[in-house]
């Protein structure tokens, strides 16, 4: 999902280095990435053994190492996308002259400076009004949104396709039959595909003279085992056997790619080949494959997005019928399908889901949506009329009133120096966490904010908590001007 | 030294959050910290 970026970066600041952090094994999609001049391969499993070991001395010796190769680079600039907890403290360790995203200061705390880094930090407590996928936030982060992204983003050598094409020549079994690529498998069992309704579809393509290759890692053979198994020989079970570079070539080998919310879904998308992606606990909206014309087939359940690990029902993921997602592959488009299905397109640069049958709840409020990304890009567009507009426009006014009184305490507290003026302060804060709907985003904007402030001089930290209300409500100002 | 002196070290090392700045050194024991309590995708995996 970062390709894009690095892309946009590169075409925004030419004649500068890019270099990607990734942690090892995981570079599948950068290698040999044009707009990417290096990639800087994390082991962390080897140096978390290690500290985890008696000798943890060495685990601490190998990170230090790396810490200490990464300073003497000099980054002019250190853009942390990930969200994971110990990225945050690594990059502060590099001496990066400006760092955008979640850092961790040596007040002691984590702390996020740009505004649109908090938003991204902010959607899992308000997705109801977030419209945009990662990748457009990211673009925002990285200030590089205004420079469009070309149709395809993994780059493929030669030698690495003759690899790939002899492993296809020994494997199947009709040379002249296209190829169609299944991913069974996801990162937990609620965003699988149940493995009856792969065997389903499987069977169809097959009848249509297709070569089906399972893709997935070592783990993941069992489930690819069953469908060779159900599907006989015109299923080809490449799980475990190829590693995730490899099967990215082996995608582009193919007609189309049937897979769930998944890395190789990404991968697919990137190569402009036809991806039918299933989603079920997971947000098409944040995290769909990001080029367009590709379709979603979302299941049907009231609770969705639920990012739940461990559901029990698996209604969404059950509710995607083989049926349905069949006849979009044959474009002879279901009457009655059983989920909501959405085609990916952009808009003026950014991504969006074009409806093309929805009777569940919409992922997002358009309005609301709309408002929130205004209040960090001015110029969009609001639709002011609605009774929508008019509920979440005083929801938000209310707010920056509710920060307002929150300010005036602290102000209070500095000229008095009452602790009864921080505890009003908190008893605002504690209400705020009780009121819904926009405000639930606000409030995790503001807290982000509030949370970033360094604590080791008390008076320095009251002056910055005032400052943070201030940005926040100047933030939802903008999102409320007309 | 034996392995539980590095959960001591980290120990101080958090005591000291909130009261005064910390090192290079303290911030990389506790970016070791936080990278020994990470899982791989396939852990992860198993996990759930």
């Amino acid at each position: 999902m970062t390709l894009p970026v690095l892309e946009a970066l590169k075409k925004k600041n030419k004649d500068h280095q890019i270099s990607f952090f990734v942690e090892d094994g995981f570079e599948g999609g950068l290698v040999n990435y044009k707009f990417c001049d290096d990639i800087i391969r994390f082991k962390r499993k080897e140096i978390r053994d290690k500290i985890r070991s008696d000798s943890w001395e060495n685990g601490i010796g190998l990170l230090k190492e790396l810490v200490q190769k990464l300073k003497d680079e000099n980054f002019e600039q250190i853009i942390n996308l990930s969200q994971i907890g110990y990225i945050s403290h690594f990059v502060s360790l590099l001496n990066g002259k400006k760092i955008i995203g979640q850092n961790f200061l040596s007040q002691g705390n984590h702390c996020i400076r740009d505004s649109w880094s908090a938003y991204l930090y902010a959607i899992p407590f308000g997705r109801y009004y977030n419209s945009l996928h990662v990748t457009d936030i990211y673009k925002r982060i990285a200030n590089v949104s205004n420079v469009p992204s070309s149709d395809t983003g993994i780059t493929i050598e030669d030698k690495e396709k003759e690899q790939i094409r002899k492993y296809i020549e020994s494997k199947r079994k009709n040379d002249d039959s296209s190829i169609a690529i299944f991913h069974p498998g996801a990162a937990y069992d609620s965003k699988r595909w149940p493995v009856e309704h792969f065997i389903s579809l499987g069977r169809r393509i097959i009848e249509d003279g297709y070569t089906i290759f399972v893709t997935g890692d070592i783990a993941e053979r069992n489930l690819a085992e069953r469908l060779k198994h159900e599907l006989g020989e015109n299923c080809v079970v490449a799980s475990g056997e190829l590693t995730f570079r490899e099967s990215i070539v082996l995608i582009d080998f193919s007609e189309f790619c049937v897979t769930s919310d998944t890395a190789i879904m990404h991968a697919a998308a990137s190569l402009s080949k036809k991806v039918f992606a299933l989603f079920g606990p997971t947000n098409p909206v944040e995290t769909g494959p990001y080029y367009s014309g590709n379709l979603i087939f979302s299941g049907r359940c009231n609770k969705r997005p639920c990012f739940c690990t461990d559901c029990k029902s698996k209604l969404c993921m059950k509710s995607i019928s083989p049926q349905t997602v069949y006849s979009y592959i044959k474009e002879t488009p279901d009457s009655n399908p059983s989920c909501d299905i959405y085609q990916t397109t952009f808009q003026n640069g950014v991504y969006e889901l074009l409806t093309i049958n929805e009777n569940g709840d919409p992922y997002y409020s358009r309005t609301g949506a709309m408002i929130t990304r205004k209040s960090l890009e001015a110029d969009t567009s609001v639709d002011t009329l609605s009774e929508e507009y008019r509920e979440l426009y005083e929801n938000s006014v209310f707010f920056i009133r509710s920060v307002m009184k929150m300010k005036e305490h602290l102000y209070s507290y500095i000229a008095g120096n009452s602790s009864t003026e921080i505890q009003q302060f908190e008893s605002v804060k504690k209400s705020l966490q009780a009121s819904g709907g926009i405000n639930e985003f606000w409030n995790a904007i503001l807290n982000i904010r509030l949370n970033s402030v360094p604590l080791l001089n008390p008076l320095n930290a009251i002056r910055e908590s005032i400052i943070a209300c201030d940005s926040t409500i100047a933030q939802i100002e903008t999102a409320l001007s007309k | 030294m034996e392995k539980k002196d590095l959960f001591k070290l980290i120990e101080e090392v958090k005591k000291k959050i909130g009261k005064e700045l910390l090192s290079d050194e303290e911030l990389l024991l506790l970016t070791a910290f936080e990278i020994s309590r990470t899982y791989t995708y396939e852990e992860k995996k198993n996990l759930l």
